[in-house]
């Protein structure tokens, strides 16, 4: 067994490890740590579905994904066994279906969140909301260095694929063909990152301070993906040049593991449930939309 | 500084938008050449309409209490603190008394003077 080999069956067990176990128990925890600290019965406003909602919620999340880490070791296995590998037959695109599949448990959080929100504005009856009379910019979350360090990033690996490409750069070809799609993600990004400085508050009763500290991390954690977009079509598209797409499956792998440590892992990291404001969800809480 | 509106209040949102902006020139909480945020961004903050953050915004832009710079976004004017302080709905209230105490006073009727009225804002908007 080559040492390709071993790193790429070593970063896809990793990849299997930190999504769909790591990341799952920690998010668990969290999800358990709120419903203990923060009981229905004191903060009410923060449940605004039937309790037993949540408690499924949870559970079909765990099973979910303990579904996905044992096909995960199955694929593994099947890669292993069957020494895929060696012949070549690894496309890259085993580590990123995977991927998509161990996407889905938060998926169904993100969209069980969402409904939650939605649920918290229909029964929610202010008659006062408040906002901050303060401008907000990009920098107010994000430091000017980091976003330059993704404009430059960004700007290089443009430049590196059409070097790659000899310059070849016309209507169908390869390189327009990248640079497209790779500048339709940053604008997938950036339409993300104005959805947030400047979109619909969607928990109602959450204070100014909190949503800013929500913000930084999204923003920063989008960032930090980029740069990792850029610099993961810069080596594709060496590999691709110099003939080793042997490195391809593991170099997806090893670059999915690096965007999911900047957004899920920045956001655990980063977020405390203590620092944030929750008494806002308690019912004798002011009548009031933060 | 806070904005706080109450959605159920007598006054209308844009009204008090307007009065709450003055108020906080008039007491130092905001001072001239301070940035204000964008009519998207205060609208959604405060779960309204854009046209209604628009419309405040404009009245204060006409009291010389604002001043947009084009892109580069609104700012407290340099004179707000002088123009916060004066009532222009106050002046109206007090110059249509004087008119109608003086038509009242010639004998023109309430129903006259409703209909003149209308007509002169019909012709005006014509």
């Amino acid at each position: 067994m080559s040492v390709i080999e071993i790193l790429f069956y070593t970063a896809f067990l990793s990849q299997i490890f930190l999504l769909s176990f790591y990341f799952p128990r920690k998010i668990q925890n969290r999800m358990t740590q709120v419903m203990t600290d923060y009981p229905p019965a004191e903060y009410p406003r923060l449940y605004p579905k039937p309790i037993d909602y949540y408690s499924n919620s949870h559970r079909a999340y765990r099973i979910i994904n303990q579904v996905i880490f044992i096909i995960g070791l199955m694929i593994l296995s099947a890669l292993f066994v069957w020494d895929y590998m060696s012949d070549g037959l690894v496309s890259p695109m085993i580590p990123w279906a995977y991927f998509m599949v161990q996407m889905m448990p938060l998926l169904y959080l993100e969209l069980s969140e969402f409904s939650c929100f939605k649920q918290m504005r229909k029964a929610d009856l202010p008659t006062t909301r408040k906002a901050e009379l303060i401008p907000r910019h990009l920098f107010d979350v994000v430091s000017p260095t980091l976003f330059t360090g993704a404009v430059l990033a960004y700007i290089a690996a443009i430049i590196f694929v059409l070097y790659i490409n000899n310059f070849a750069f016309y209507w169908g070809s390869k390189a327009l063909l990248t640079i497209l799609i790779f500048t339709a993600g940053n604008l997938f990004f950036a339409g993300i990152i104005f959805w947030n400085l400047y979109g619909k508050k969607l928990d109602p009763y959450q204070t100014g301070k909190d949503r800013i500290k929500l913000m930084k991390v999204t923003v920063k954690s989008l960032i930090y993906v980029s740069i990792g977009v850029s610099i993961f079509i810069t080596i594709t598209q060496a590999i691709n040049r110099y003939d080793m797409d042997i490195l391809e499956p593991l170099m997806m792998s090893l670059f999915l593991q690096f965007i999911s440590l900047a957004s899920i892992g920045e956001r655990l990291q980063t977020l405390r449930i203590e620092e944030f404001d929750l008494e806002v969800y308690k019912n004798d809480a002011a009548n009031q939309k933060p | 500084m806070e904005i706080i509106i109450d959605i159920e209040g007598p006054q209308p949102l844009f009204s008090q938008l307007v009065e709450q902006i003055k108020s906080a020139v008039l007491s130092e909480e905001i001072n001239p050449g301070d940035a204000l945020p964008s009519i998207r961004q205060l609208a959604n903050d405060l779960d309204l309409n854009n046209k209604t953050v628009a419309k405040a915004y404009r009245l204060l832009e006409r009291d010389s209490v604002i001043q947009t710079k084009g892109y580069r976004g609104t700012y407290i004017h340099p004179d707000a603190k002088k123009n916060s302080a004066i009532d222009l709905n106050e002046w109206v209230l007090r110059k249509l008394s004087e008119t109608i105490k003086a038509l009242k006073g010639a004998g023109v009727t309430d129903s006259e003077i409703r209909n003149a009225f209308s007509t002169v804002m019909n012709n005006q908007k014509n």
